[in-house]
């Protein structure tokens, strides 16, 4: 520790220049006198500019408390600067993670005592360093927070694809939040599945409480979200009617009549909600229809997949889209599209469909706006092309896609398979068939030799991952708020770089597209590489190499 | 500390190597070309990347290096179990420090007024001509030579608030308190595998030669040798170990001269072979034109 006279003096003169770095660099060194001097004077600048101490005002300091059962620093009054971006309440008392605090005590505006003496940041090195949390992980954290960042420790996926497209993201539900809490997805997860477990055995009594509290919750939804009116209302109308039928009887408390009504007014809306929306409404999967559990045996539909592996909370679905048969609109079997009438009754309550089967007429529906005049242009040029054999074929197809049959059954009737017998007769062949070059981009594609592998397709419910992101991370905000704050801009994993050992590798090819596949957004996934104090940034992330086309 | 006795202690916390002082991280770069990375905070410029402060991260090679050359220990800090008097010393130092700052806050006060001293008093003037002026608007008759007047002033005259308890000077430490914790030595066992055993083979000769060498991450070797300190001089090397008889596929041959090629810096491929020597063999990419 410093004396008075050392601290005054520092605080007298407190010099905010940064010490040189870099420079004009020799390449040899020459044993000159003037390069001796200059390595010199650097290694004394440098010693004194480490050895300066922190210094601040008591009353500008906070006062943070360590425990070490719960390995989190404990704050009372938090100061002007961190708190909207760091730190998190529990039972009204505010904490801070470990890497957090170390991080404000050497930025010199957290104190942090423990056994009524204070901590030098070599304990608290000493304390905060252990299995949750490893010198890696504050090091990748200190590194982006220096830079500006606002780095929170991942906190899972907070909204599907579709909340975020409707704009519910903004409400995040008040279980959510306190799954997203850090505190308690470790501590109360357990405690959870007990609950569940509970409910899943049948209970009335919860199955009623849970659909009071599921009114109560669609009511705040219906109320909040704008947009999103009609199809959540569908959802619930949906669920509503649903229950209806199958809990006769055994609930006379289904609620307040008023939000029913506000379902059955906008029932019209939802045959059309059926029928326009059969795509959006799979992804109106767990989150939207939430702690809704049927204890019906009878319901087929009853998903029963609410947990997973890593321990996070999935409102299980009170619908089995894998049994309920949605009808193919977009299938290729000409104009009309017959839809059968599905055993269990998806429509609403009081809309009752006679028809066992209805024909849907596609053409009726078919957008038959007029052609732009770009495409016509283009179609005229290819007219004209040079190849007067085709003309005809041209003329008889009425498409495009005839016109591409009526093609390749014109060329492969008259091309003469015998033109380059030489160059087919061996095993080692050209890549590319004359018979097949078309266009530019078919002989592009038989001249593309390494595959490249397909991305995965998105799926919103797909499990997570066997590894997550470590951290999201935002770019600094002034509208960030702690409880609810969005799609991080990049998410970053942490890996220690050994090079003697091979234990720990960068994330592979399918930790990457599972990452991707599970959460579903477009925000990118840095790679923090640490070896020996240096942190090193690595891009993963998919993209397609164009190619390039041209009308032929 | 430690070095009173010319060593330099080495922390183990989580199973890295710190140094926590800055002489003594100064001494090993300056004396044993030991160079290590800084990876805290600087206290005058903590918002920023590319100057770091202590502590200092030793890499396993360096630490086993310098237990060899019997020119550092190893030592990890064992809480004290914290007594009353422990917590009443603590009181009273603090206590001490308040006092002193309390002198010296009003010592630099004082300082302060004497030179501003002329300031004071002119200030004090015009406040009182102006004083005088309004009352001479009001209808008083007041003398020119009112507003002549001097003033007379010494330092003592002009009050110093007493520093408050809250506004005194306090410090976050970066070494652990001496009376509260006790270093305890630590047993160092690398290195161990054969990689292991290869890396600090080949560092060791390395540095035996008179290079300074940091961790290669930054470019893909296991080393970067400097010909001089890292501050003043580029580095020439890049060194990757490998087994003596292990194969190079092709393609790991361009990687390497490619990277070699870009940095301008020539990769070093050290390997200890049959005879127990170490064997080095450097690369260099010619192009195809």
């Amino acid at each position: 520790m410093h004396s008075a006279d050392e601290l005054f003096r520092v605080r007298q003169g407190l010099e905010k220049s940064v010490p040189q770095k870099g420079g004009v660099k020799d390449f040899m060194p020459d044993g000159s006198w003037i390069q001796g001097k200059q390595i010199e004077k650097f290694h004394e600048e440098r010693e004194k500019v480490l050895a300066e101490p922190r210094v601040q005002k008591k009353c500008d300091y906070v006062h943070g408390l360590w425990t070490n059962e719960s390995r989190l620093v404990e704050i009372e009054h938090e100061g002007k600067s961190f708190w909207k971006n760091m730190g998190f309440t529990r039972n009204g008392r505010k904490f801070l993670h470990p890497e957090e605090a170390l991080f404000l005590m050497e930025m010199n505006v957290l104190q942090v005592w423990y056994n009524f003496l204070p901590m030098s940041i070599e304990g608290a090195y000493c304390r905060f360093l252990g299995p949750t949390l490893t010198l890696e992980f504050h090091q990748v954290y200190a590194h982006l927070r220096r830079m500006g960042y606002v780095v929170i420790r991942h906190r899972g996926k907070l909204a599907s694809r579709y909340e975020r497209e409707i704009g519910l993201d903004k409400y995040q539900k008040k279980k959510e939040r306190q799954l997203g809490d850090p505190m308690t997805s470790s501590l109360l997860t357990k405690k959870n599945s007990i609950e569940e477990l509970a409910q899943m055995e049948g209970l009335e009594n919860c199955v009623t409480d849970k659909m009071c509290e599921h009114e109560k919750v669609a009511g705040e939804e219906i109320v909040a979200s704008e947009n999103s009116q009609i199809k959540m209302d569908c959802a619930a109308s949906i669920e509503k009617a649903h229950s209806q039928e199958t809990e006769i009887g055994g609930n006379e408390e289904m609620g307040s009549s008023l939000i029913l009504q506000s379902h059955m007014n906008s029932i019209k809306d939802s045959a059309e909600c059926l029928n326009d929306n059969v795509t959006s409404l799979s992804p109106v999967d767990d989150n939207i229809l939430t702690t809704f559990k049927h204890s019906d045996a009878t319901n087929s539909a009853f998903s029963s997949e609410s947990r997973n592996a890593s321990g996070f909370q999935y409102k299980s679905s009170a619908w089995d889209f894998r049994k309920i048969a949605f009808p193919n609109f977009g299938a290729e079997c000409g104009d009309v599209i017959k839809i059968q009438r599905s055993e269990s009754n998806l429509t609403p309550g009081h809309v009752v469909c006679e028809l066992d089967c209805y024909d849907f007429n596609r053409m009726a529906h078919i957008n038959k706006k007029k052609d732009k005049k770009k495409d016509l242009e283009r179609d005229r040029k290819l007219k004209f092309s040079n190849n007067n054999s085709r003309f005809s074929s041209y003329q008889n197809s009425r498409n495009w896609s005839e016109y591409k049959v009526c093609l390749y059954n014109w060329r492969s009737n008259n091309w003469r398979q015998d033109q380059f017998p030489h160059l087919f007769a061996d095993g080692l062949q050209p890549l590319v068939r004359p018979e097949l070059a078309t266009s530019t981009e078919a002989i592009l594609q038989q001249l593309q030799v390494i595959k490249s592998s397909t991305k995965p397709p998105r799926n919103s419910k797909a499990d997570p991952p066997a590894v997550l992101p470590h951290f999201d991370v935002y770019s600094p905000n002034k509208k960030f708020k702690k409880t609810n704050p969005g799609t991080p801009d990049f998410r970053v994993i942490v890996m220690r770089l050994i090079q003697t050992r091979c234990d720990e590798s960068p994330p592979d090819l399918k930790t990457i597209s599972d990452i991707d596949v599970y959460f579903d957004d477009d925000v990118p996934l840095h790679c923090a590489v640490v070896d020996a104090g240096t942190v090193m940034f690595n891009t993963l992330s998919f993209f397609t190499l164009p190619t390039e086309v041209s009308l032929g | 500390m430690s070095f009173d006795r010319g060593k330099t202690t080495i922390t183990l916390i989580n199973g890295q190597c710190f140094v926590w002082n800055s002489k003594q991280a100064r001494f090993l770069r300056e004396e044993l070309r030991i160079v290590g990375t800084l990876c805290g905070s600087l206290p005058r410029a903590p918002m920023q990347n590319t100057h770091l402060g202590l502590p200092l991260q030793l890499m396993p090679e360096e630490v086993t290096l310098l237990l060899e050359k019997g020119l550092a220990e190893v030592v990890e800090n064992t809480e004290d179990v914290i007594t009353e008097e422990m917590k009443l010393e603590y009181k009273n130092k603090e206590k001490k420090s308040y006092k002193r700052q309390v002198e010296l806050y009003t010592r630099e006060r004082q300082e302060e007024i004497k030179r501003k001293l002329p300031q004071i008093i002119a200030g004090k003037k015009a406040k009182r001509n102006k004083v005088l002026d309004e009352r001479r608007k009001n209808g008083e008759i007041i003398d020119d030579s009112e507003f002549e007047k001097e003033i007379e002033m010494t330092v003592e005259d002009v009050g110093i608030p007493t520093l408050q308890e809250a506004s005194m000077l306090m410090e976050i430490p970066l070494a652990c308190d001496p009376s509260t914790t006790t270093p305890v030595l630590v047993k160092w066992t690398y290195p161990k595998s054969d990689k292991e055993v290869l890396r600090y083979r080949v560092f060791r000769d390395l540095w035996d030669k008179g290079h300074y060498l940091t961790s290669g991450s930054k470019f893909g070797g296991d080393f970067i040798a400097y010909p001089g300190d890292p501050s003043r001089f580029h580095s020439l090397f890049i060194v990757v170990c490998k087994p003596h008889s292990a194969s190079i596929s092709g393609i790991e041959l361009i990687t390497m001269g490619r990277l070699g090629t870009n940095v301008k810096k020539t990769i070093v491929l050290s390997s200890v072979d049959e005879n127990d020597k170490l064997c080095y063999t450097s690369l260099q990419w010619t192009g195809i034109s």
